[in-house]
């Protein structure tokens, strides 16, 4: 019979109390894990939405509300750029240091959706997360004089219930988060295959149908201008039968996604200086916006987390000396006797340890369970909401700290009861019982 | 094979003075011999035993067991010692509660040796009468068959010397006599020598030598 029966008997013994002091050691575990896997999926999530470029051009500003509102169509509406800028990538001064660029407007949605209005390159030319191209669930990539055409993300096709030839009509999102006015319908001619990226959550509509909607020549800045005294409608009303009329308009993009010359580093670089420098615009590598953002913001806003979900553990596992110091006078007898039987001082100690080590590790263990049914649980919405999935199973490396860690510190907690034992007096306490 | 001599301790009072319990110059047991040895309550039965089995310290004089001189062991050595060959019987049995009666067998032979002989417990718990009580733990059993466990664990690890603290006091009158003879007979069986105490006259008289603690504890005399 091993000293481990023997702890896990007396253990057994008082049930009740053993059951509570290893549940809330459950807890304290559970909330650790959480936080690690939840750390590890906001990890990814962050690092997901910005591969397949390395700049992203915008209005002059903050450079985290730029990332957060291009890559993950998150925060207020930022500023626009004249479209013209994005032409310099194109066919312009910048063309030389550019692999691929791909111009994106925002601030409209349909349904909850993020409607984004972009270029077919967006889907040919730029990847995501380690290189995987982008491939079409059903139909294809819309083409570029086919205006009015859609490409939906698997998410939100799924959410809104948008099928392949269905239409919907953007609307501009108010600072309430309304969708405003409704636009000219867009028709879904491609779905796209689940890519685990915020992209899955958009709608991505054509650029020059964009372009053309009535509604936006009176647009913010459009409109501004028709207020300045410049007069755009008449301007283009004089090219009326020309098809590319609308190029003449004053047209906008809020970013450009750039993919810079690998070959060349030093003009992308050059590059990078070039537009900061400059006043229309800037350009920001979203990597490192996005790492700083998550080491000084999220990566603190975690590490108070997980210093909370440790002080619970350490908590719980102060409820452990406690249970088990409360339960020595009753015990003193027991330790007594099997004293008498010839264990020795060490053994009980140990047999006191073994206790603690048993509630922490089995509590530990059922906190490891708790904590990875509560992922399970709530994957379904982790998936939606950052397109990072996640199992049960998602175990994080660090999880095997926890087992050193809880031996630890069911020793350090066990220590005052166990020294108490260590100390009992083998006769005066024989001899109080009788 | 026992061998006291000049074995005195007394304990500190509350008020600081102290109290001399044990004063003995001399007590000798043979190989396999049975002795009782009786005293009214609280004049130092238990104090002597303890002293023996080396729970409690002697504060001075020697108590030999055999060929060791037990009052010059270490704490840790008095435990071993204490587990390999001497038994005790406790007046208020002390099985341990959350384990079964083999289980309490099988324990105080780990506690000795570091492992248990499942055979020779049971075959002990049969010798006791208790084969159809060997899962049983000891709120299910009746103090009789509670002080019978107690008898089989404190003859498991084949001691030479078995220590019996009023073994039947705590004994219903129906099976305080079946409680006596079981002990006497597995003594003798073993070749066991027994160290009996006991305040009560019955118990005394079945034993060929019996010892009054008074008369030869000095102590005694002054308390
Ligand atoms: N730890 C102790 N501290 C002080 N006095 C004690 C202690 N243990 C026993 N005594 C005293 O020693 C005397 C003898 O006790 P004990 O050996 O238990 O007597 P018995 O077993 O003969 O009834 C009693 O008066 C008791 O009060
Ligand atoms: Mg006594």
């Amino acid at each position: 019979m091993s000293l481990w029966k023997v702890a896990w008997r007396s253990i057994a013994q008082r049930a009740l109390s053993s059951a509570l002091t290893a549940f809330s050691m459950g807890l304290g575990i559970a909330l650790v894990v959480a936080v690690l896997v939840i750390h590890g999926v906001v990890h990814q999530s962050f690092e997901r939405g910005s591969q397949g470029y390395d700049l992203i051009v915008g209005a002059k500003g903050g450079q985290l509300q730029l990332v957060l509102n291009t890559v993950f169509y998150l925060g207020q509406p930022i500023e626009n750029i004249p479209y013209d800028f994005y032409e310099e990538f194109i066919v312009g001064r910048f063309e030389p240091a550019v692999e691929a660029a791909v111009p994106v407007c925002m601030g409209h949605a349909y349904k909850g959706a993020p409607v984004v209005a972009t270029v077919p390159e967006m889907f040919e030319k730029l990847t995501y997360l380690d290189g995987r191209e982008y491939a079409f669930a059903e139909g294809s990539n819309f083409e570029q004089h086919n205006f009015y055409a859609a490409v939906a993300g698997a998410t939100a096709a799924r959410k809104i219930g948008l099928k392949l030839g269905g239409t919907f009509q953007p609307g501009v999102v108010a600072p309430d988060g309304h969708a405003d006015h409704e636009d000219v319908p867009f028709e879904v001619v491609g779905i796209l295959e689940p890519t685990g990226t915020p992209n899955d959550n958009v709608l991505f509509i054509n650029m020059e149908g964009f372009f053309r909607c009535p509604a936006h020549a009176m647009e913010a800045s459009s409109a501004k201008q028709l207020l300045e005294g410049g007069n755009h409608r008449d301007e283009t009303h004089e090219h009326d039968a020309d098809d590319h009329h609308h190029d003449h308009i004053h047209k906008e993009v809020t970013a450009i996604l750039v993919c810079t010359r690998a070959d060349r580093p030093q003009l992308a670089m050059s590059l990078r200086e070039v537009i900061n420098e400059g006043q229309v615009a800037q350009a920001v590598q979203p990597t490192r916006v996005i790492a700083d953002f998550f080491q000084n913001v999220v990566g603190n806003l975690q590490l108070l987390l997980l210093m909370l979900a440790v002080l619970v553990v350490v908590v719980a596992g102060i409820g452990i000396m406690v249970s088990i110091y409360n339960s020595m006078s009753d015990r003193r007898h027991e330790i007594a006797v099997m004293r008498a039987l010839g264990a020795g001082r060490t053994t009980v100690m140990a047999i006191i340890l073994m206790e603690s080590i048993l509630l922490s590790l089995g509590g530990g263990l059922l906190g490891v369970v708790l904590g990875h049914g509560l992922i399970a649980a709530l994957s379904p919405t982790i998936v939606e909401q950052t397109g990072v999935m996640v199992s049960a199973l998602h175990f994080q490396w660090v999880e095997l700290v926890l087992i050193p860690g809880l031996i630890v510190l069911a020793t350090l907690v066990g220590y005052l009861p166990a020294a108490a034992a260590y100390r009992t007096d083998v006769a005066k306490s024989l001899t109080a019982a009788q | 094979m026992l061998h006291l001599t000049d074995v005195r301790k007394s304990f500190t009072q509350p008020d600081g003075s102290e109290l001399p319990i044990l004063d003995i110059p001399e007590f000798h047991v043979a190989a396999g011999e049975q002795a009782v040895l009786v005293g009214r309550s609280g004049c130092g039965k238990t104090t002597l035993l303890h002293v023996i089995a080396g729970i409690s310290r002697a504060d001075a004089g020697k108590v030999r067991i055999d060929d060791w001189e037990i009052t010059l062991f270490s704490e840790a050595e008095c435990d071993r010692f204490r587990a390999q060959r001497i038994g005790y019987v406790f007046q208020t049995f002390n099985l341990l509660s959350g384990f079964s009666a083999l289980e309490n067998v099988l324990l105080a032979m780990r506690f000795a040796r570091g492992r248990a002989d499942k055979a020779r417990a049971r075959q002990l718990l049969k010798r006791v009468g208790l084969e159809h009580r060997m899962t049983h733990r000891p709120a299910m059993l009746s103090v009789g068959e509670q002080q019978r466990v107690a008898v089989a664990r404190a003859l498991a690890n084949g001691p030479k010397l078995l220590l019996a603290d009023e073994p039947t006091a705590n004994v219903d009158a129906g099976h305080q006599q079946q409680v006596l003879d079981l002990i006497r007979e597995t003594c003798r069986e073993e070749n066991v020598a027994l160290v009996l105490v006991t305040h009560g006259a019955e118990v005394a008289e079945q034993f060929e030598r019996i010892d009054h603690l008074e008369q030869f504890n000095r102590a005694g005399a002054v308390a």
